[in-house]
């Protein structure tokens, strides 16, 4: 088997960026992504050849770029990684179920980030989704979630979803945003480097006010209802800390419900490899510990994008340049001081991103009354159906860890493997147990990553 | 171009280079699976892969991801039938 230099997991702006940097330089990289094409969620591009919407340049140029370097790229798109062993063994397994274990010299992790939503009552119907889920939906196949969409939670991906949405002629009744008006109308002052995407943001809450759609500020989500399907909303003015005016619910018949407040790391990798993580409630949760080359704790394995700390698809291919120069100079293909004189613009375009970036995540930053929505008899755990009155009882009996909560309520045993219940759950056990979030630590990661048959596990590698 | 596959035995169309998830969406069907323990209804919700919450069973294989998998013509595409499933799965 011919193994490359580079194993390169995720193909978003930071995989890519990262693929390109290093091929530049003459190594050989692979790139791992399970999506049906390069780009990420970001720059995902259409499936469905009669839906043509414009393409996004920047995700446009990082193709046409790896496309060129062919010959030093080898693009595995569909193929999930799912498991990191022994250093640096990384297991990929094809759509048509061929396994092989990859042995590069070095790894590149970046495999994004995926949405934050928290438990409240009803949040299982069908009808209530991410917006990013809805995004796929609309931008790769010219499909509509639904007929009456309420978008909510926190941060400028709202917006943009919400813009999209009514592009595709979608009628979305309101967009909700649960942090302060005044808040938001603060980020100039953080931004001034950055008119640019000030003019981005400007350019979303325009054009819902041209669609007459409202932008509520201090507003959140409570309850969600219907039998088998969304049909009603429930929403309540908030406070600072976001605890909700129970007397001020309002009613929205809608029937579907978009739910966004950020966005989680995807550790799951560098946590199996062994990598140290930290805990940065501020960009996502727990991130693995980077030095200023964005090299992990294992030698040999770096981190970009928004899978080691949510900061944006620019930051992401800032730092995928930079993660493939670094592995580079790893790999011995380039000195110091080349290494140092590409790194000088990168970290400079960084810093002028970086005030922005901040302000956005103090704005976003998840406050406790998001906590207070749950009920006993809300679903805490997607996927094993697990209440929060049964997690509950678990936690006051003492099972305050992951694994000691999974194994007496089966709350993150399921299929998600804690990815989705543990961002609040953990919260929830933290004010419970009266502990800190650090103290609980992150679910446990263990391969397969992702769902596999045993028969892929089984196979032969295709090119042996 | 059109593609026909099944779902639930009933012959049905999407577009070509949809997602069985988008299909479903298309066909005005957002209902992916019944749940195991509490029989309730679910659909599509991250629509990235991660959260598994809209698992079907696609050509005989259990427990593949709707918003992972392209439709394919002739495809033979199952919603989820909670304990009945899982029992029969075991």
């Amino acid at each position: 088997m011919n193994h490359p230099a580079i194993v390169i997991i995720g193909g978003g702006p930071a995989g890519m960026s990262a693929a390109i940097a290093a091929a530049t330089q003459g190594l050989s990289c692979t790139i791992a992504d399970e999506g049906f094409d390069l780009g990420g969620q970001i720059y995902r591009k259409p499936t469905n050849p009669a839906h043509t919407p414009a393409p996004h340049p920047r995700g446009e140029n990082l193709r046409a770029e790896i496309a060129r370097l062919a010959q030093h790229i080898s693009v595995r798109t569909g193929d999930s990684a799912w498991g990191i062993f022994d250093g640096l063994r990384v297991a990929v397994t094809s759509p048509d179920e061929h396994t092989e274990l990859l042995q590069p010299q070095a790894v590149i992790l970046a495999p994004g980030a995926h949405e934050l939503v928290p438990p409240f009552p009803g949040w299982t119907l069908p009808g209530v989704m991410t917006p990013g889920a809805a995004q796929i939906l609309t931008k790769t196949m010219g499909v509509a979630p639904g007929k009456r969409v309420l978008v909510a939670g926190t941060g400028p991906f709202l917006l943009a979803v919400a813009c999209q949405l009514i592009d595709a002629g979608v009628h979305v009744v309101a967009v909700l945003e649960a942090s302060s008006r005044p808040a938001w109308l603060s980020l100039p002052l953080h931004g001034f480097r950055t008119p640019e995407i000030l003019a981005e943001g400007l350019a979303y809450l325009s054009k819902l006010d041209r669609a007459h759609v409202p932008v509520r500020y201090g507003r959140i989500v409570v309850a969600a209802q219907g039998e088998t399907e969304l049909n009603a909303v429930e929403h309540a003015p908030v406070n600072a800390e976001w605890f909700p005016d129970n007397n001020r619910v309002e009613t929205e018949q809608v029937d579907t419900l978009l739910l966004g407040y950020g966005f989680v790391p995807r550790v799951q990798l560098a946590q199996m490899a062994g990598c140290n993580l930290e805990l940065r409630p501020d960009v996502g949760g727990w991130i693995p510990v980077r030095d200023r080359n964005l090299a992990t704790s294992v030698a040999g394995i770096f981190a970009a994008g928004d899978g080691a700390g949510v900061a944006g698809s620019l930051v992401a291919a800032l730092e995928g340049q930079l993660a493939g120069m670094a592995a580079a100079w790893f790999l011995g293909a380039i000195d110091e001081a080349t290494f140092t004189a590409a790194r000088d613009p990168i970290e400079q375009e960084l810093a002028r991103l970086k005030p922005l970036r901040r302000a956005l995540d103090k704005i976003s930053a998840l406050q406790p009354g998001l906590m207070s929505l749950v009920r006993d008899d809300t679903i805490v755990c997607r996927c094993e159906e697990v209440t929060w009155r049964e997690a509950r009882e678990a936690i006051c009996a003492g099972s305050i860890t992951y694994r000691s909560l999974k194994m007496t309520s089966r709350a993150g045993m399921g299929a998600c493997q804690g990815r989705f219940c543990w961002p609040f759950l953990s919260r929830l056990v933290a004010a419970e147990a009266k502990c800190s979030l650090a103290d609980i630590g992150p679910p446990s990661a263990r391969p397969p990553l992702g769902p596999i048959t045993l028969g892929a596990l089984a196979s032969e590698p295709r090119d042996k | 171009m059109e593609i026909e596959f099944t779902l639930d035995g009933q012959t049905v169309r999407c577009p070509e280079g949809f997602t069985v998830a988008g299909a479903l969406f298309h066909l005005g069907r957002r209902n992916v699976r019944v749940t195991a323990r509490t029989a309730t209804p679910r659909s599509l919700f991250c629509g990235i892969g991660v959260c598994c919450d809209c698992l079907m069973q696609i050509d005989e294989r259990a427990s593949v991801r709707a918003c992972m998998t392209l439709v394919r013509p002739g495809m033979r595409v199952v919603s989820g039938q909670g304990a009945a499933t899982v029992a029969h799965q075991a």
